[in-house]
């Protein structure tokens, strides 16, 4: 059932629990306690299109030092930002989640095993045709033609996979309106949790026009993405949360994260490489170049994957130069590349979301975001290019023009991929994070949080397939908690 | 200095066409060129040739070159094995020199500057690469590609931002290509299926000047361009004219529209969501028009030489009667009686 606040009188409604987002982790939550019958409302802060500027300027901030399209990287409508998502997919890997004494703080408190039945129902919900093969290996296996050919241990190819994209809000509006479990309220802004001491007991929304809605849910799950659940957080102190739900240790919005991309080098290498988006076996892959588990923990390394888009000869150093007897593939003949890195920031606790004394037009405190790196971070890509320039080198396969380092300059120019991460950190205690495994909030009852602000570690896959997955898995878990 | 950079320097050196250069490998070893002299000596370097091209060149040299402490019994082959490793052994000892900000094996440094020395390298810088100069060849298997024609003065598929856009299915696309239109360059964006291009900038000016403009593909990795083919600006079409002697600014003469009538309960021209539609056999210079049928007022969809619109079944009139067909341009203000539908 769908409502628009703006058009029914102001109300109050029970349920068993309540979602507050309806993007990709809200939509998932709210179709699967559809599926198990749990009685739910899930709150939208906008409608069913592209929002109006008084709609978008609930979403203005503050930024600290570093520029970040704080507004542009999200949407403020049903469907969330998967309605600009370009459905780049692939699971986080192992190394994700394996432990990295190397970085600061601790990673995900679980294995990635506990994810895999979630992720290939994730890859169904978000119309993935080839994620089997992708989950199994075979990709790794069978795409030979225009990859590089590595030895077994440092560097590899990796693939992602690619949803149409699915446009949650348009692909799942007509299941969410026939949902009978479900009650979904469009342009209800979620504004203060119902707390009795250390419980949550539901939520207080708010429409523009001034249409309240009270929800008392034995659950509530914050699903607004990476930077309004710390902020709502945040917003929501009293006198059992002083500096807010959730945030007696002082971690919400800390460990703000979104994948970085940077371009210091160009390659000479093999022309007619397909580190492109192209079809295989009749859906879409795209190869990257990227690292081993066991070559990334042993150099104490960040994730990373390369991209090579094919560029037009510099005038000095033509791909004829790769006729020379010392090249491997001469026979295919070479061509010049630029490659562009995404790499994993490490979680850096000065990275972060708190809030500005400007309040928005429902009296909530806007956001400051203050974007910042590990110097661990940019050594690690440093040791990176080194071993792609021996690699490339003593193999005879290419070369690397290094024309870009990280200073003051090129880091304030870095761009993110607009995933918000890392603000509600997952951790196996509360003196590390601010939810547990199961995505409770520690320090109170019958709070969660879904989406990408739980993840402990970001590696460099776009999250919506991990978001989805952990999603389903929460649903699963609070099923069981429900009384 | 170790023996086998002793080697190479000495057989380098040996070579006779390189007594200047010595000098030279030292200064590279070290990294010691200014830029001022990188900066002169790297347009040159073109390509640095194999030893072949410098034994082909002078010949005598190679078998110099390799004479170093074996005179006359290393063969080519070897000696090229022995670069190999010897570069190779660089990159695994970091024995490397930064050349244009390239990272470039030390061994491989001193041969490029060796060659260059020699004469042997100079080979003069390739003209500038441009679209103008580039050749003709069909380097891409097109499929096909449109809009391919519009009538003076009629926006071609129009997107929201104002461009008239254009598409090309084709395979062999690579990261580096280029449309130009009647010889200008435009916007193009690569898909896994080939471009979206189109008209960005004096779209009025484009669609006012009857005649043909070549769609040109420039592939600027390989410096070769593909003719697509010709898009043609045609003569304007001729205005309807009202009843009551006033041309029309937007709407062409109608040639035909269908259906023009059905049986009571009858869904015609059924489509396949279930809803009905007409066809509209005439040329609008705007792509915003409505059609009016039985009090409601329907989006319809411009095309060269048609209009199309579908509507809900149940806005079919229920009663027999003539029920009138109209096309509405607002942005003209006008309105085009089309005809009457008839229902039996």
């Amino acid at each position: 059932m769908l409502y628009d606040l703006n058009n029914i009188d102001s109300t109050e409604v029970d349920a068993q629990v309540c979602i507050i987002g309806a993007g990709a982790a809200g939509i998932t939550l709210a179709l699967n306690f559809e599926k198990l019958g749990v009685k739910t409302v899930l709150l939208e802060g906008g409608g069913l299109n592209y929002p109006d500027k008084e709609s978008l300027d609930l979403y203005d901030a503050k930024l600290a030092d570093k520029s970040y399209p704080v507004a542009a990287s999200r949407l403020r409508y049903f469907g969330g930002s998967t309605n600009h998502w370009g459905g780049w997919s692939r699971e986080l890997d192992e190394f994700d989640f394996s432990k990295k004494a190397y970085f600061d703080v601790p990673g995900w408190p679980i294995q990635k095993s506990e994810l895999t039945g979630y992720y290939a129902q994730a890859a169904d919900i978000c119309e993935i045709p080839n994620y089997k093969k992708f989950h199994t290996g075979y990709f790794s296996r069978n795409v030979k033609q225009g990859l590089l050919d590595w030895e077994h241990e440092g560097f590899n190819n990796k693939f992602f996979i690619f949803s149409p994209p699915t446009r949650f809000g348009n692909v799942y509006l007509d299941a969410i309106k026939k949902s009978p479990y479900v009650k979904t309220y469009l342009h209800a802004n979620a504004r203060k949790l119902i707390t009795k001491g250390r419980q949550i007991k539901g939520v207080e929304a708010v429409s523009l026009t001034g249409k309240t809605l009270t929800v008392n849910a034995q659950k509530t799950i914050l699903a607004m993405g990476g930077l309004e659940n710390p902020r709502f957080m945040l917003n929501n102190s009293n006198s059992s949360f002083p500096q807010g739900v959730g945030n007696q240790n002082d971690w919400v919005g800390r460990c703000f994260m979104d994948h970085p991309g940077f371009r210091p080098i160009n390659l000479l290498l093999p022309q007619k490489l397909l580190y492109k988006r192209h079809q295989f076996e009749q859906a879409p892959i795209m190869p990257v170049i990227s690292m081993t588990k066991n070559t990334l923990l042993n150099e104490q390394l960040n994730n990373f994957c390369l991209l090579l888009t094919r560029i037009k000869d510099e005038a000095n150093w033509p791909s004829s130069y790769g006729d020379n007897p010392w090249f491997l593939n001469k026979a295919s003949g070479y061509g010049q590349y630029r490659a562009q890195f995404i790499f994993e920031p490490s979680p850096c606790c000065d990275s972060r979301v708190t809030l500005s004394n400007e309040k928005d037009t429902l009296g909530q405190r806007k956001l400051k975001l203050d974007w910042r790196f590990n110097e661990r971070d940019f050594r690690s890509l440093e040791t990176v290019i080194e071993k792609l320039i021996t690699e490339l080198g003593a193999r005879g396969l290419g070369r690397v023009q290094w024309y870009k380092h990280f200073e003051p300059k090129t880091i304030a120019d870095i761009g993110g991929g607009m995933h918000h991460a890392g603000t509600t950190r997952m951790a196996a205690s509360a003196s590390e994070g601010v939810v547990d495994k199961n995505c409770k909030v520690f320090g109170c009852d019958g709070l969660y949080v879904a989406g990408n602000s739980v993840f402990s570690h970001v590696g460099f896959s776009n999250p919506t397939l991990t978001i989805v997955a952990l999603a389903l898995r929460l649903t699963e878990h609070i099923k069981g908690a429900l009384t | 200095m170790n023996k086998q950079r002793r080697f190479l320097l000495k057989a380098i050196g040996a070579s006779g066409f390189f007594a200047a250069g010595y000098g030279t490998c030292y200064l590279l070893q070290t990294n010691g060129l200014s830029t001022f002299e990188i900066d002169s000596w790297m347009p040159q370097l073109v390509i640095a040739p194999a030893f072949k091209d410098i034994s082909d060149e002078y010949p005598g040299a190679m078998k110099s070159i390799m004479s170093d402490e074996k005179f006359s019994e290393t063969s080519e082959q070897e000696f090229l094995a022995y670069l190999n490793q010897k570069i190779k052994r660089d990159y695994k000892n970091n024995q490397l020199i930064d050349v244009d900000q390239w990272k470039i094996s030390l061994t491989e440094a001193m041969v490029m500057a060796a060659a260059l020395q020699s004469g042997v390298a100079m080979v003069k810088v390739d003209q500038d690469q441009t679209f103008e100069n580039a050749p003709f060849e069909d380097f891409l298997k097109v499929k096909t590609w449109g809009p391919q024609e519009t009538y003076q003065g009629v926006k071609f598929n129009e997107q929201p931002d104002g461009h008239c856009g254009m598409w090309i299915t084709a395979d062999n696309i690579n990261d580096g290509m280029e449309v130009y239109i009647g010889g200008q360059k435009t916007h193009a964006f690569i898909n896994e299926n080939g471009l979206t291009t189109g008209i960005y900038d004096n779209v009025d000016e484009f669609i006012n000047q009857v005649g043909g403009s070549e769609i040109v593909v420039y592939d600027s990795i390989n410096h070769r361009k593909q003719m697509i083919g010709t898009f043609q600006v045609l003569p304007p079409f001729e205005f309807y004219r009202y009843k009551d002697g006033t041309q029309s600014k937007v709407f062409s003469v109608l040639k035909d529209w269908g259906p023009q009538k059905a049986d009571v309960g009858e869904v015609f021209n059924q489509q396949q969501e279930g809803v009905a539609s007409f066809w509209i056999k005439v040329n609008s210079k705007s792509t915003q028009v409505r059609l009016v049928f039985n009090g409601h007022s329907y989006k319809a969809t411009v095309r060269k030489d048609i209009i199309t619109s579908s509507f809900p079944a149940d806005n079919i009139p229920k009663k027999p009667g003539l029920y009138p067909v109209y096309l509405v341009s607002q942005e003209y203000n006008e309105k085009l009686h089309v005809g009457d539908f008839k229902i039996k």
